[in-house]
């Protein structure tokens, strides 16, 4: 065992214990979060210092430390960091769970890491619901409890369904294949192509990721979820939370792909995953008046585009996911950010609620502006370079139609994001409107976003090539 | 100064100056007028100087390398580009100048300005992209510089949702371009545009007729929606709900004509595709007639030269799709230098009279500003296609191209298109200048100040002088395009010059003596139907209503039965639009869970059968 391969989720789970120690000794909510932020930098701290390690951490096979699993690792501590400093006040939360809400994040964001590990089946289901339940619990610590609990149980129900098919189909898998290791599973891969409940147990396996992605079919709970739940919760769920979840779709699909051809019947059940994802969730967005609601929708669609990358199966396909993975997680986080700061008051952030925010906070504005432009997809954003990125894998793989369906979609989708950013910037603020204040830490965090965000749509070539040397490790 | 300091001075001259005034100059919108112009001054001394350089090897960066498929950011500088450069950034200079008078008394100077000059970077950094995906880029850019123009005073309903119209329409086309340019991608390998075009390896010789007639037929879709052309001009006319300036803008070298020119600029691969040339020459002749006839009775005078630019762009359409590049490029210029002109002369009425209706600006004594109504009558006449005004030699070459090219119908279609523009124009000009004859005049003089302040008249003098000349410079154009022209002799001219005249006679019966009704108000079917848009923007807002309509029922339907079971409120879950949010708390999330896990079961179980 080589410790030093599993420095970033040590550090993480480290600063765990520090963070449920903190407030037992009597620390403050403010002394917490500070703690959290240390814990948060120096996870990030050691993923980018262990960016070039590559190795096992624990008994062969188990789990994998190369440029795929630890370049994640880097994305989700990072986001965990912005997360957390734009959490510095968690309103929307029990006044007694400010110091908590810090350490469930961060344990779900170990979980996350541990996923995009874990090589074996049944490490990557306890990672899976490691990162799982410290977010219904962080849900549950809504400052109302009715709304809390009924937010978290149906988060929670949704969640234990999409895992106990994924844990059925892994038994398909382990009942074919004699073993849990991807390792052996992708050495009899020519015995068990042909096998059709390997397929069966591979769909199965998907559910689980999906669900964290909000892709069809268990995309039922984002809206919901969104809607309601504590700001500072959803705006983890709704970026991070992400980034793994595409990274373990690809692990699997890397999994499958030298089986080929055979493979077929899982890419086109993805497509359609795709497709449907991006249409209800476009749709379904156009005449909603809740603001989480409608971004809840549009984290639909967006699943929808990155599968578009996941179901190209080919190196360009997954990297564009990944890629795309990581700039919607930044375009995500920023209008969450922004979207929490100005509805501190509100359970719910009606579209109606950024009426004028230009006027608000110009600054504020301007951060949601780069967030929407990125949703949207227009250059100079991630958005753009993202979606052409994942454009050109599926006409790579001659996927014509596919790609219309999204263009059309990312058409769509314009007008209820104009229709947001005709709030903000052309509609007056009601009068009695509070002017909008940037805290540094949330300064920071919504700075740090928004720089990824265009940095990635002028300078992809950073992020691409590692997401590219990442999915060559993959499918080396 | 060497070639690659002078493009990057022209390119990102105005980004320097779109950065500098929406960042650190709020507070001084003085400062941010100066930074602007003195940017915008820049770029078109950049722009004149590698003009007058003459052509150059284009310029490449590598950008990033994704996949096998290297992109490059750089510069194109042939003819064309070299040419039309000069044209976008000596027109927003005289908009940018224009604008300090027309803007003065504006609270939020800063962020138009600042506005401008990114329009301007967009639209020049298009013209001269080597790459297309670069192209495509800055299209987008260039879109979403007009939406936040078009939607400026934002305090009017009207414009905020212009803005939005202009952006939505002009992407739809741009869903066609997008895929065009993804196939380009594939067939091709690479985006570089003289790669593409080179007649021994570009694309005309590798790929199939087919697939080439497909790729510029999506190309073309992309131009449809950018060049307002039918079905996707709807956007042009409401645009006008931006400030005047930004109209004269729009309607002249940027926006609208980003579409022709893009069409310019790949025209090797038009010229081989004919069926997307005679899509186009149908496309494009529709275009030209429909738009003038709306033209004939709009009131407003912004919406009759916004209606005319539809027409034009047809025109120039026309001219390309016909197989004439010169035609088409010649009518781009010179209708981007009258039609600035008219919109300025237009801003200066309405700047003055508060008003944009053609008769209400006759009757406050349009005439008695000298200057605008001599730009408006050199920008009128270059528009109806009087000799010896600019607009007669561009259109006299598309009729020309025309009657070898594109078949008789369309040459008529296209005559009776100028004659309809003729009357037209002939009309704003009579309705402005000529008194009315029941209600000569309208004492109206609580207007202060000088009517013409410097800053306003300067642009107008600049672009009569261009509006005017520019029909002498079919050679040079011709030069820079590297194509022969041959001259016309008169009697050429002649079918032209009567087609004009025509126009113009009839104007004068119908509202040369002071009358304010013309012909088509004896034919009130087709008074009504001219000047509602032939009901188009109806029809669309009837079928779009009642799409959206279906979906959010079925959608909210879905949702609120969904989450209540179905049976206790089967039925008047939908009527209750807005409970839906309320009904979340009675949540049913088995029947979630349960859809999900029975979709992916049926999924898997088929795959895993048939697989």
């Amino acid at each position: 065992m080589e410790l030093s391969l599993f420095a970033p989720e040590l550090i993480a789970l480290l600063g765990g214990l520090v963070l449920f120690a903190a407030p037992i000794l009597g620390a403050g909510s403010a002394t917490t979060w500070r703690l959290a932020v240390l814990a948060g930098s120096a996870t990030f701290a050691g993923a980018v210092w262990s960016l070039p390690l590559s190795g096992e951490a624990f008994s062969p096979g188990i789990y994998y430390v190369d440029a795929f699993s630890q370049g994640v690792k880097v994305v989700v501590s990072l986001g965990y960091l912005l997360v957390v400093l734009g959490a510095r006040e968690p309103v929307t939360l029990k006044a007694h769970a400010w110091s908590e809400l810090p350490l469930f994040v961060l344990l779900a964001s170990v979980g996350m890491m541990m996923m995009v590990s874990a090589t074996e089946l049944l490490t990557l289901y306890i990672a899976m619901e490691l990162a799982a339940y410290p977010v219904y619990i962080a849900i549950a610590l809504h400052r109302n409890p009715a709304i809390g609990g009924e937010s978290s149980t149906k988060y929670m129900v949704q969640g234990m369904m999409a895992s106990a098919v994924s844990l059925y189909g892994m038994s398909f898998l382990y009942g074919l294949a004699g073993s849990t290791y991807f390792e052996a599973i992708t050495g009899q891969m020519g015995a068990l192509s042909s096998t059709p409940l390997f397929w069966f147990g591979i769909i199965l396996l998907l559910a689980g990721f999906l669900f964290k992605l909000a892709a069809l079919p268990f995309h039922f709970w984002a809206p919901d979820t969104y809607e309601v739940s504590p700001h500072e919760v959803i705006t983890f769920v709704a970026s991070v939370s992400k980034v793994a979840a595409i990274a373990v779709l690809c692990r699997i699909m890397s999994l499958v792909m030298p089986a080929g051809m055979d493979a077929c019947s899982v890419q086109n059940v993805l497509m359609w995953f795709a497709v449907g994802a991006m249409t209800l969730g476009n749709l379904a967005a156009l005449r909603q008046s809740d603001l989480k609601r409608l971004l809840g929708y549009s984290a639909v669609a967006h699943a929808g585009y990155a599968l578009i990358g996941v179901q190209a199966m080919s190196a360009n396909g997954l990297t564009s996911a990944l890629f795309y993975a990581v700039g919607y997680a930044a375009m995500s986080l920023i209008c969450f950010l922004v979207v929490a700061t100005v509805g501190r008051d509100q359970d719910r952030v009606s579209v109606e609620a950024m009426s004028g925010l230009w006027q608000r906070s110009p600054s504020m504005a301007l951060v949601f502006l780069v967030g929407l432009l990125g949703l949207i997809g227009l250059p100079p954003t991630v958005g753009f370079i993202g979606k052409w990125f994942l454009f050109s894998a599926a006409i790579e793989q001659g996927q014509f139609v596919l790609v219309l369906v999204a263009a059309i979609n990312a058409t769509i989708a314009l007008y209820y994001y104009l229709l947001v950013l005709r709030q903000i910037y052309l509609v007056d603020a009601p009068t009695d409107a509070a002017p909008l204040r940037w805290t540094p830490a949330l300064a920071l965090s919504a700075g740090v976003g928004s720089i990824v965000v265009v940095a990635m749509g002028v300078v992809p070539s950073p992020i691409w090539d590692q997401a590219a040397a990442a999915v060559a490790t993959l499918l080396h | 100064m060497d070639t690659t300091t002078l493009i990057l001075a022209t390119t990102f001259a105005p980004f320097a100056g779109f950065v500098i005034a929406i960042l650190f100059l709020h507070r001084s919108p003085q400062l941010a007028q100066v930074v602007v112009t003195t940017s915008a001054a820049v770029a078109l001394g950049g722009a004149v100087q590698l003009w007058l350089n003459g052509p150059a090897e284009p310029l490449r960066y590598l950008w990033f390398t994704s996949g096998a498929i290297d992109l490059y950011f750089g510069f194109l500088l042939d003819g064309l580009n070299l040419m039309f450069g000069v044209a976008v950034a000596l027109i927003t200079l005289c908009v940018i100048v224009y604008s300090i008078g027309y803007m003065a008394d504006d609270p939020s100077k800063t962020r138009y300005f600042a506005l401008l000059a990114f329009f301007e970077w967009a639209m020049l950094s298009f013209v001269y992209a080597v790459d297309l995906l670069q192209s495509f880029i800055f299209w987008e850019l260039v879109g979403l510089a007009s939406f936040f123009l078009i939607g400026f005073w934002y305090q009017k309903p009207s414009a905020a949702e212009a803005a939005r119209k202009a952006f939505l329409m002009t992407r739809i086309g741009d869903v066609g371009l997008l895929i065009g340019v993804l196939l380009v991608m594939m067939t091709a390998g690479h985006f570089d545009i003289p790669g593409l075009l080179d007649p021994d390896v570009g694309l005309v010789t590798r790929l199939a007729p087919a697939t080439l007639t497909a790729i510029t037929l999506l190309i073309f879709v992309g131009i449809v929606g950018k060049s307002a052309q039918f079905p996707l001009h709807t956007w042009l006319p409401d645009a006008m709900e931006g400030p005047t300036p930004v109209s004269a803008l729009l309607h002249s070298a940027t926006m609208v004509a980003a579409g022709v020119f893009l069409m310019a600029r790949l025209y090797p691969l038009f010229l081989a595709a004919e069926t997307t040339r005679s899509v186009i020459l149908v496309v494009a002749t529709i275009t030209a007639l429909l738009a003038a006839t709306m033209a004939m009775v709009d009131r407003d005078i912004k919406k009759v030269l916004a209606y005319s630019s539809i027409s034009q762009l047809g025109f120039m359409l026309m001219a390309l799709a016909a197989g004439s590049l010169f035609a088409g490029v010649f009518h781009l210029i010179t209708h981007a230098l009258f039609k600035a002109l008219l919109f300025l002369c237009s801003g200066l009425f309405i700047h003055h009279f508060a008003t944009n209706d053609l008769e209400q600006i006759g009757r406050s004594g349009g005439r008695g500003m000298r200057l605008t109504t001599i730009g408006l009558l050199i920008g009128g006449g270059a528009l109806a296609g009087v000799p010896p005004l600019s607009g007669f030699f561009s259109k006299e070459e598309i009729f020309a191209a025309l009657g070898h090219g594109g078949g008789s119908a369309f040459t008529i279609a296209a005559f009776a298109a100028a004659f309809l523009t003729a009357y037209y124009t002939f009309r704003m000009i009579f309705l402005v200048t000529v008194p009315d004859r029941i209600e000569p005049h309208t004492a109206d003089d609580h207007h202060e100040g000088s009517a013409e302040p410097w800053t306003m008249a300067l642009p107008v003098v600049v672009l009569s002088l261009g509006a005017a000349l520019a029909g002498g410079w079919g050679d040079k154009i011709a030069a820079a395009l590297g194509v022969e022209i041959s001259h016309h002799s008169i009697g050429d001219m002649l079918p032209a010059i009567g087609v004009v005249a025509a126009g113009v006679v009839l104007a004068w019966l119908d509202f040369g003596r002071g009358d304010r009704a013309g012909f088509l108000t004896r034919i009130p079917a087709l008074q009504s139907l001219f000047s509602n848009g032939w009901h188009i923007d109806e029809i669309y807002r009837a079928v779009f209503v009642r799409i959206t309509g279906w979906v959010a029922t079925l959608l909210h339907g879905m949702e609120v039965k969904g989450l209540d079971g179905g049976f206790d409120r089967f039925g008047v879950g939908i009527l209750g639009a807005g409970s839906g949010s309320r009904r979340v708390q009675s949540g049913w999330v088995q029947f979630y869970g349960g859809c999900a896990v029975v979709v992916v079961g049926a999924i898997a179980f088929y795959v895993g059968m048939g697989g």
